[in-house]
């Protein structure tokens, strides 16, 4: 690497102005390429301890490369999908572009429809059902497919699993006031229901497009006062975990108000940064908490769309045999049934009804390609119940994974050329990350970019270096390119004995 | 019909038994045509039933067909009796770990990666944004009586509706989505109304004069026959009257907004008169 040897012809030729001492003197003379190893370690290394100093994550150079690590590891994770132990079944009701036609092509999905497929789907003993689906536009000239949903929302039994509904929001002050939440013509029957609950399916888009990070729940104002409104993948985790331990799925829901109480904004006039744990860890389950770490919102998918496949993301293994964990029926299917009969094999799933229509408007960009909005909430569902909030592994971990970064990248510049050694480094990495697979499906992501960009930090450096000694030595014939004939890499002359600087 | 018939069974290996491939999409005749053999088990069938490895499903009806979607077909598969006993091997899908690993390490460099485009719209869906009433671009006039006011606008972002009276005080109003909006019935007398359509920061306020029907133009001869089914009677009315005057643009849409939901021409139309398109009068 011309920066090494430049760094090497430095040394040489300034030793007497550096005036190393002796014993480091004589340890660079006797093993030239160990010194360079070192003096390339140490550099690097005290590069990532400024940078970890200076809190680079929210540096958008340092943000976008552990991005980019971490969507190469969810996209590696998601191809070698196998069996999965311990996840929440899917099973999504998709309202594809047959049944929305066969529906009529409506801008608003008819109502009528949603309350048949609601109706069986909840005589089908989901673990809960979520339909992602704004009920807070209204067609009036679709009244009595409205009444119908809305009688049987009112009439909703108590026995019947969680139902999950979306709150949609809106300014009615420039922010930063907080949002008010969006009156639906069914809050009336819906307010006296335990087991309905309203969740905002709220995530976040990064700048180039792309839905990595999710909101465990939005401070809103509800009648002049700051209130919290839950996520819905979060409502659904809660849920599915209480369905795993063996507790009540109904109570665990009830619940998340109670625990959401305290990350309520102070004011309605703009929000107030909130952090603390909002579910506890329980048996191998992690826990759920916000913190100001750009890790903990990633949203790890397990499974990408594909609108011909009707199953997705990998399988789980239970006492029933292997099922997929996200199985795809069209929601025509359901609603063309008979209301008052079950949906097969819907026994222990988390139903979820939702768009995936070209025409729906519901379409993300993600790490693992494009996808409705619903398969975003299944995604979130699912990492949030198994992994928790992502996090960083432990100070350990994270020395040594840096320090075996920095060696590897040293070693490699100290014996090769950049051209070998770049491919050498990136197939280091790729190990690496090969090898932290299982920690990464547990939901510790580990932050690549920090070292990375410690040893792009020393390149940059070290090419600034060689250049200023250029410029020193050429004076103003440096803004000349030079002679083809003459060589610009002293160690070789040097090795050959001849003069440094002087052209052959 | 036999799915993985004793044959397939025996290849199926004990960990692989059970595991899901797929449903059952549709059937004729009555479900009870059908059975379904699992494990020993005889269980019944219907739309969306479970179909697992080492299943057996009998087709009891000659003429009877059940269609199946399984995971590793990309189009359905339909079963009858002129497949029986032909063993539909269907093993349950691979998961290998190094294929996808390496294809993985080769999209790195870019080769084997293809990005996803997508085509956009400009506009936001569903969200308050600035909308168009062309339908009210000009003064309209409409005829008295009892009668659901409908209103239309481009664009599906919600819009706030309000009727004022002569007297300046709101005779109705509300909030209409995906572009349409219909009052309650309102008994209309003679006057000058004012309707004002609010989109997001749009707003279209616009002169209704409501006259007495007489005073409306006379409906051709031609659309007062008996035995004309009512939507296509309002339907030509509507072309009718909007043909007649950009006055009466509002007036046409009354006729056929409340069919444009089941009927594809009245939707047609009642799309054109919003965006303020209406047929050229004959000669």
């Amino acid at each position: 690497m011309g920066a090494r040897e430049c760094c090497r012809v430095r040394f040489s030729d300034q030793g007497t102005a550096l005036r190393l001492p002796g014993q480091i003197r004589a340890f660079r003379e006797r093993n030239p390429k160990l010194f360079e190893i070192a003096v390339s370690i140490l550099a690097c290394t005290l590069i990532q301890i400024a940078l970890l100093a200076s809190q680079p994550s929210s540096s958008r150079f340092v943000r976008r490369a552990a991005d980019n690590a971490a969507d190469q590891m969810i996209r590696l994770s998601e191809r070698t999908n196998g069996s999965l132990k311990g996840s929440p079944k899917f099973t999504f009701f998709s309202i594809d572009d047959a049944t929305y036609v066969a529906w009529g092509a409506h801008q608003i999905a008819p109502r009528g429809r949603i309350k048949t497929i609601l109706e069986r789907v909840a005589r089908s003993n989901p673990t809960a059902i979520l339909l992602d689906v704004d009920l807070s536009y209204t067609d009036s000239g679709d009244a009595s497919g409205e009444a119908s949903l809305r009688d049987f929302l009112g009439q909703y039994p108590a026995a019947a699993p969680p139902l999950l509904l979306v709150r949609s929001l809106y300014h009615d002050a420039a922010p930063p006031a907080l949002p008010r939440i969006r009156a639906t013509s069914y809050d009336d029957q819906t307010a006296a229901k335990p087991n309905i609950i309203w969740g905002s399916p709220l995530f976040e888009r990064d700048a180039d497009g792309q839905v990595r990070r999710w909101r465990l729940f939005v401070q809103v104002c509800a009648a002049e006062h700051p209130a919290v409104l839950p996520a819905l993948h979060l409502v659904g985790a809660i849920i599915a975990r209480a369905q795993i331990e063996g507790e009540d799925r109904e109570q665990a829901a009830a619940s998340i108000p109670r625990q959401l109480a305290s990350f309520g904004a102070d004011s309605c006039a703009r929000p107030t940064e909130r952090s603390g744990e909002i579910a506890p860890k329980r048996g191998e389950l992690p826990a759920i908490s916000v913190d100001h770490l750009d890790v903990s919102s990633r949203v790890l998918y397990r499974a990408d769309w594909n609108a011909s496949r009707i199953a997705l993301g990998g399988d789980i293994v239970s006492t029933d045999g292997q099922t997929p964990l996200v199985a795809v029926r069209p929601a025509g299917l359901v609603s063309s049934g008979d209301s008052t009969s079950p949906v097969p094999g819907l026994d222990g799933r988390i139903a979820v009804i939702g768009g995936s229509f070209a025409d729906s408007g519901d379409w993300y960009s993600t790490p693992l390609g494009r996808m409705p909005g619903a398969m975003l909430l299944i995604n979130a569902i699912e990492a949030l119940t198994i992994n928790g909030t992502p996090r960083e592994p432990n100070v350990v971990e994270a020395i040594a994974i840096s320090f075996v970064i920095i060696v590897m990248t040293s070693v490699l510049a100290a014996f090769f050329r950049p051209i070998v050694a770049a491919p050498l480094a990136a197939g280091g990495i790729f190990l690496i990350m090969l090898i932290s697979l299982p920690l990464f499906r547990s939901g510790v992501v580990v932050n690549l970019a920090v070292p990375a960009v410690g040893a792009a930090f020393y390149d940059l450096g070290a090419t600034l270096v060689e250049k200023y000694h250029q410029l020193r030595s050429l004076g103003w014939k440096f803004v000349l390119k030079p002679p083809a004939s003459i060589d610009m890499e002293p160690t070789t002359l040097e090795a050959s004995g001849e003069g440094a600087g002087e052209p052959t | 019909m036999l799915i993985a018939v004793v044959a397939a069974t025996c290849r199926v290996s004990a960990q692989e038994t059970g595991r899901e491939i797929g449903y059952v999409e549709s059937f004729d005749k009555k479900a009870n045509v059908f059975v379904l053999h699992r494990g020993g088990q005889t269980l019944p069938i219907d739309a969306l039933t479970p179909v697992r490895t080492g299943d057996r499903i009998e087709v009891l009806d000659a003429t009877a067909k059940i269609v199946l979607r399984l995971v590793n077909r990309a189009t359905p598969v339909t079963v009858s009796r002129g497949n029986l006993d032909t063993p539909l091997t269907d093993p349950p899908p691979a998961h290998p770990f190094w294929t996808p690993t390496i294809a993985w390490a080769a999209s790195q460099i870019g080769k084997l990666d293809r990005d996803d485009r997508e085509q956009v719209a400009a506009s936001i869906r569903g969200s308050a944004s600035g909308g168009a009433v062309p339908l009210l671009a000009l003064a309209q006039t409409l005829p008295a009586g009892r009668q659901s006011l409908s209103i239309g606008w481009i664009g599906t972002a919600p819009a706030e509706i309000r009727l004022q009276g002569p007297d300046g005080k709101d005779v109705t109003s509300g909030q209409g989505t995906a572009g349409y909006w219909f009052s309650p019935m309102l008994d209309l007398a003679p006057g000058d109304f004012v309707i004002e359509v609010k989109i997001g920061a749009t707003r279209v306020r616009q002169l209704v004069t409501v006259v007495p029907a007489t005073s409306m133009p006379d409906i051709s001869p031609d659309l007062k026959q008996d035995g004309l089914p009512e939507p296509l009677r309002e339907l030509a009315t509507a072309a009718w009257l909007a043909a007649r005057d950009q006055r009466f643009i509002l007036a046409a849409f009354q006729h056929v907004a409340p069919f444009a939901r089941d009927s594809s021409p009245a939707k047609l139309l009642a799309r054109s008169l919003v965006r303020g398109e209406r047929p050229l009068p004959p000669g």
